[in-house]
């Protein structure tokens, strides 16, 4: 069947197989009132038609999935929105009319925006309450007279609304952040995955070209043939950070927090491992009044001290301009008609639904005796993010006390509120549990300033909202929808979206300039993922040499000589024997799932985790899953109440012959696998960097910890194990665990097929530089990498960390290896235990060295100072 | 017409040094109606990397400065020579009813334009909140004159809240300053702000020195005084004009005004953000010294 025959078909209506009826009386998006598919949805119907509720529903699944794949924060569990496999139709004539209001209303606010922190002309001839904009926390006062030459909007929302007769609204504005642009990226990558050719047959406006337009433009405007832009958002966690994340990676920004940023001389730098690099231009994804401690919110630390002085002198520095965000506020509404005759001379193509500022003395007295016809709301609610408006306060279904405090409200701060008469809006198709089913819905757009004028987007993201609650769009669960715009036939030639989108190597720009932030972070996930993988070998090796039997429990000293060091690095207690009364499954567990232990596994997987969040945008998607997946789940020996009882009671309580006597724990081999599925999902990510990250200097930094971390796990281990000399028929034992541990078992055994020997033992682990498991290896890495860094690379002066490295590595290579097996006659391997001791000293004072070098400026934690007036 | 020698010192001492200081300074006293600086000068130690003095949104003096090199200390010491005028109180009842501003049947016209509302609206330290307008409600009179009003809020500020630095910090919100019945002249400040905005009145915040008058027969001691808050409301018939609620006084010659703002954030005489730095200790002293014979100006 071709598409044209589809179309015909539908002409009349949707075919049996299906049923949709709009709400009688009220506009359908789809659907006019006489049951005919309006033109816009008809290839997208013929198309839905031909396939099953089973396909569609698959899709759904699909999208779902994906979202929770890409999407979802690990600490908070599910997917942040939800995307309809519908997307929403918008026809030419339609969008010619969206489009026009969309740029007017980006030239009004423009406008009123500079006229509110200049001359303030509409103050002074009546046209605006100055008290509508007084009232706003986010008019930012000592902007007042700063007037950036490109304007102060380079980017604004719209959220727009048909009311239930089909006329559009401006329901809300935003232009704090480039909220929804997120969205917008993702709902349109996984409509490209999910709709197979779908889109294509819609003939539909691409908007990659939009984006290339808008990046085009601010490079343009940044006056610098390779200008550094950088965007600043929340700290990762924050619920605003993952759209501004993702936007920032598919333009290819650098996403910085007020904590890289530093102004000196009045200009805005960048913390580099470098040192200070001049940043030319700030897009700005959190609050304006947030932006600057100094002269701003006095506990606003979302940006650098001292940024409005840096805009004083380059107004154009930050986009939005701070306080740009006053045409958000509601309160304006009832005064834009006038507006727009006064600062444009034009009428206002588009207005706002109905609504009072409750400033005006006569209009809230009006409104509070009529208060159950009304919903109140903030003026100003400063959350753009799509869905998250807030309700609104409906006095009709309030008891007596909330409706006196929400007169008291009214009558205390009217000047921050509006109030509106909920109309109900339009609806659009969804498709939920029960196939396609109308719902209300607000409809996103997004206009960009280019060069010489704004620009929208043909596209946007729209929400099923609640119809009852509010004007403003609000939607607990953020049902999202793909917007359409159906363009010229053949579609204008178009940038793929999904191939960038998919292309996750870290844009050029990021390559040359590493913030001290990312590489402190890499470096620590680095050392996290070492960790663990070292924890999880140990384990591994301790239970599998107990319970397979590999080795009579009763020929060893102690079944938890290689886990007493590990044990010991979070616990205060030092007595030996104490310790080494501890029973085999405690100790397991204490390591492997206890919370809150320091050095244990389940707060290294944390860590890991934490770290990984914090440079996500030098990982790979592929990458981010493996780690965000990682789970000490299944790795305890015991419930956790028992484990509790026993940490608590059993502790001490059993002699030394009750821990030899006692066997490993009956799911050893349980645990020993998931010891192993972990190992495996760290060896991925590890195999994944080193086969896949370029190899720039956040590699470098990330291979560092690994190796540094590494390096003084095997010699604590080594140490833990050989320092002391064990009788004869336990040191093959030790040896087997100590070559299993470093993976260096069937390299040992081609090497040498006789009698294990210590001597060849530790010239595998310790002196073999071609061994990536040797200690030596790990060193002569880490002295390469050093030497490597911007502060060591061609200084004749060898700088204190690169000697350090250096002196460890010397050491090592320089050792006797009779002289390491040499025991004293108080039974101790002197030699090798103070080379070892030497190994593992020196390398935390090696990274501490490495992060007062490189990191430092990432630690600068600014504070506020006041001065007291106590008389 | 008394002259006044102002000094005020403000010495900052860190526990690790300061890496880089912004600082934003409102130490420099304005010109109002009845004041007129002679001579004025603030002495930053170490010298700022960069140092400026501009108006600022509101037309106070501001000077902003940055420290680049690192330092364990700062001191600011303002220095100033101040003329005051005699001022008149005038007569309370002479201004038009609270409820005229409050439902604005005065407008622009009369005065009450962008200048004025600035100082009726939102600020973070002194919004309005159901217990503030309860006091302000159970204070004030309807149909008294907005001056009255403002009037009957300061007594009762000085007679029902005790003076105790100890009960409050830098941010108190009033309701608890309220509640407490305690505070210093910024709380006390805050407060009547907030009651007074309650009603619609526009109130704004004056940060500035008091001379303080030694006891019959004793010396004036150097260096005891301090900075100080008070507030001043405006109407149409008088302009703003000053009340004390921690001294129940009203527009006195006692008084060096320095800046006005919405609140405390507005005006805070040295404000700063530091990276490194520590713990830190501060130490402020306040002079004003009356001079007496040659400064008499020949009005």
């Amino acid at each position: 069947m071709t598409a044209s025959v589809g179309e015909q078909e539908v002409e009349a209506g949707i075919s049996p197989s299906w049923t949709y009826a709009p709400v009688s009386g009220v506009y359908d998006e789809m659907m006019d009132a006489s049951g005919a598919v309006r033109p816009a949805w008809r290839p997208l119907v013929s198309r839905f038609s031909n396939m099953s509720e089973a396909v569609l529903s698959d899709r759904a699944l699909k999208t779902e999935h994906l979202l929770f794949e890409n999407f979802s924060d690990p600490q908070e569990g599910g997917p942040p929105w939800r995307l309809d496999v519908a997307p929403l139709m918008l026809g030419e004539q339609e969008w010619v009319r969206i489009e026009a209001a969309a740029l007017q209303r980006a030239r009004l606010y423009n406008a009123l925006i500079a006229d509110a922190y200049g001359p303030q002309r509409l103050f002074t001839n009546g046209v605006v309450p100055p008290d509508v904009v007084l009232n706003d926390p986010s008019f930012l006062r000592p902007l007042h007279g700063v007037t950036p030459p490109n304007g102060h909007l380079s980017m604004l929302a719209l959220d727009l609304a048909r009311d239930p007769s089909g006329d559009w609204r401006v329901i809300d504005a935003h232009a704090e952040t480039p909220a929804g642009h997120g969205y917008v990226l993702a709902n349109r990558m996984m409509m490209a995955e999910v709709s197979g050719d779908l889109f294509s047959s819609c003939r539909a406006y691409r908007i990659g070209q939009f984006y290339q337009a808008f990046a085009d433009s601010l490079v343009a405007r940044a006056q610098s043939d390779d200008p550094t832009i950088a965007l600043l958002t929340s700290a990762p966690g924050e619920p605003a950070y993952l759209g501004h994340a993702y936007m920032g990676r598919y333009l290819g920004y650098m996403r910085v927090e007020g904590s890289d940023l530093r102004v000196a001389d009045k200009r805005l730098y960048l913390k580099t491992i470098d040192g200070l690099k001049r940043v030319d231009l700030l897009l700005r994804g959190v609050e304006g009044r947030r932006c600057d401690p100094l002269e701003l919110a006095p506990d606003g630390f979302q940006g650098p001290a001292g940024l409005v002085s840096a805009v004083r002198e380059n107004a154009d520095l930050v986009a939005n301009a701070l306080g740009a965000s006053i045409v958000e506020n509601r309160g304006l509404s009832p005064f834009l008609p006038g507006v727009a005759r006064e600062l444009l001379g034009e009428d206002l193509l588009m207005p706002d639904p109905p609504r009072h500022w409750l400033g005006e003395p006569g209009v809230r007295d009006h409104v509070l005796s009529k208060l159950d016809d009304f919903v109140i709301h903030d003026a100003h609610e400063g959350i753009g993010r799509p869905g998250e408006a807030q309700a609104g306060q409906r006095a009709a279904s309030m008891d007596p006390d909330s409706r006196a405090a929400l007169v008291e409200n009214v009558g205390l701060r009217g000047g921050r509120l509006v109030a509106e008469r909920p109309v109900g809006f339009a609806t659009a198709p969804h498709w939920g549990a029960n196939g396609l089913a109308p719902a209300p819905y607000a409809l996103r757009v997004f206009v960009a300033a280019l060069d010489g004028g704004f620009a929208v987007m043909p596209g946007g993201v729209a929400l099923t909202i609640d119809a009852d609650s509010a004007v403003a769009v609000t939607s607990q669960t953020a049902l999202s929808r793909d917007v359409w715009v159906a363009g010229p036939n053949p579609p204008p030639p178009a940038i793929s979206l999904k191939r960038i989108v998919r292309e996750n190597a870290v844009a050029p720009r990021q390559s040359q300039e590493l913030q001290s932030r990312a590489a402190d972070n890499l470096f620590w996930l680095g050392r996290y993922c070492e960790r663990a993988e070292s924890l999880l070998r140990i384990l591994r090796q301790t239970l599998t040499q107990t319970a397979a039997d590999l080795a009579p429990i009763s020929r060893r000293r102690h079944p938890l000589a290689p886990l007493q060091h590990l044990l010991m690095k979070d616990e205060a207690e030092t007595d030996e024997q104490l310790m080494l009364r501890r029973r085999l499954c405690d100790a397991i567990d204490e390591l492997s799932a206890a919370p809150g232990r320091l050095h244990g596994l389940p707060n290294t997987i944390d860590n890991i985790k934490r770290t990984a969040l914090q440079c996500r945008e030098r990982l790979s998607i592929d990458s981010w899953r493996i780690l965000t997946s990682l789970s000490t789940r299944g790795l305890a020996s015991q419930p956790p109440t028992l484990r509790d009882i026993n940490g608590a009671n059993g502790r001490g309580s059993h002699g030394l012959e009750d821990v030899l006597a006692e066997s490993a724990p009956s799911n050893a081999l349980d645990i020993v696998e998931n010891c192993d599925a972990l190992l495996e999902q760290l060896a991925a990510f590890a195999g994944m960097t080193h086969e896949n990250m370029t190899r720039n200097r956040g590699w470098r930094f990330l291979d560092m910890g690994r190796r540094l971390e590494r390096a003084a796990q095997l010699s604590e281990l080594l140490h833990a194990l050989f320092a002391d000399a064990a009788p004869d028929e336990e040191i093959g034992d030790d040896m087997t665990f100590a070559l299993y541990v470093a993976d260096s078992y069937l390299t040992f055994r081609s090497r040498y097929r006789f009698a294990p020997d210590l001597k060849l033992m530790l010239d595998l682990l310790l002196i073999d530089e071609t061994n990536p498991r040797s200690v030596a290896y790990q060193l002569s890495r880490l002295s390469e990498h050093i030497g490597q860094l911007p502060k060591s690379a061609g200084d004749a002066h060898r700088a204190p960390d690169q000697r350090l490295a250096l002196d460890l590595l010397t050491q090592v290579r320089l050792a006797d290896l009779d002289q390491l097996a040499a025991v004293s006659e108080e039974g101790r391997r002197e030699e090798l235990a103070e080379l070892l001791g030497a190994v593992f000293a020196e390398l935390p004072h090696l990274s501490e060295l490495v992060s007062r070098q490189y990191f430092s400026l990432a630690d600068e934690q600014p504070r506020r100072l006041q001065s007291q007036t106590r008389s | 017409m008394p002259r006044y020698a102002i000094s005020h010192k403000t010495h900052y001492d860190y526990a690790s040094p300061v890496i880089q200081s912004f600082h934003l300074l409102h130490v420099s006293p304005r010109e109002v109606s009845h004041q007129s600086v002679q001579r004025h000068s603030v002495i930053i130690e170490p010298a700022p990397t960069s140092r400026e003095s501009a108006l600022d949104y509101f037309g106070n003096p501001a000077v902003r400065i940055t420290l680049e090199d690192e330092h364990s200390e700062l001191s600011v010491t303002a220095l100033s020579a101040i003329d005051i005028d005699q001022v008149d109180t005038p007569d309370l009842e002479a201004s038009c009813r609270w409820e005229d501003i409050a439902e604005r049947r005065v407008g622009a016209a009369a005065g009450l334009n962008r200048t004025v509302l600035d100082y009726a609206c939102y600020s973070r330290l002194a919004e309005p909140t159901p217990a503030t307008a309860a006091f302000a409600r159970e204070t004030v009179q309807a149909g008294a004159s907005v001056l009255t009003a403002a009037h009957t809020i300061t007594q009762r500020i000085f007679e029902e809240f005790a003076f105790d630095s100890s009960t409050t910090d830098v941010s108190t919100p009033v309701d608890q300053v309220l509640a407490q019945k305690s505070g210093v002249c910024q709380d006390f400040a805050h407060l009547q702000i907030a009651a007074l905005r309650a009603l619609g009145l526009p109130t704004r915040y004056v940060s500035g020195y008091i001379r303080t008058r030694p006891p019959e027969g004793q010396e004036r001691l150097v260096g005891a005084d301090a900075s100080h808050a008070w507030v001043s409301v405006w109407s149409p018939e008088f302009g703003w004009v000053d009340f004390d609620p921690t001294n129940n006084l009203i527009n006195s010659e006692d008084h060096v005004t320095i800046a006005y703002g919405r609140d405390y954030d507005d005006v805070s005489p040295i404000s700063g953000v530091l990276l490194g730095g520590g713990d830190h200790s501060v130490s402020v002293s306040v002079d004003v010294a009356p001079e007496t014979g040659e400064a008499r100006s020949p009005t």
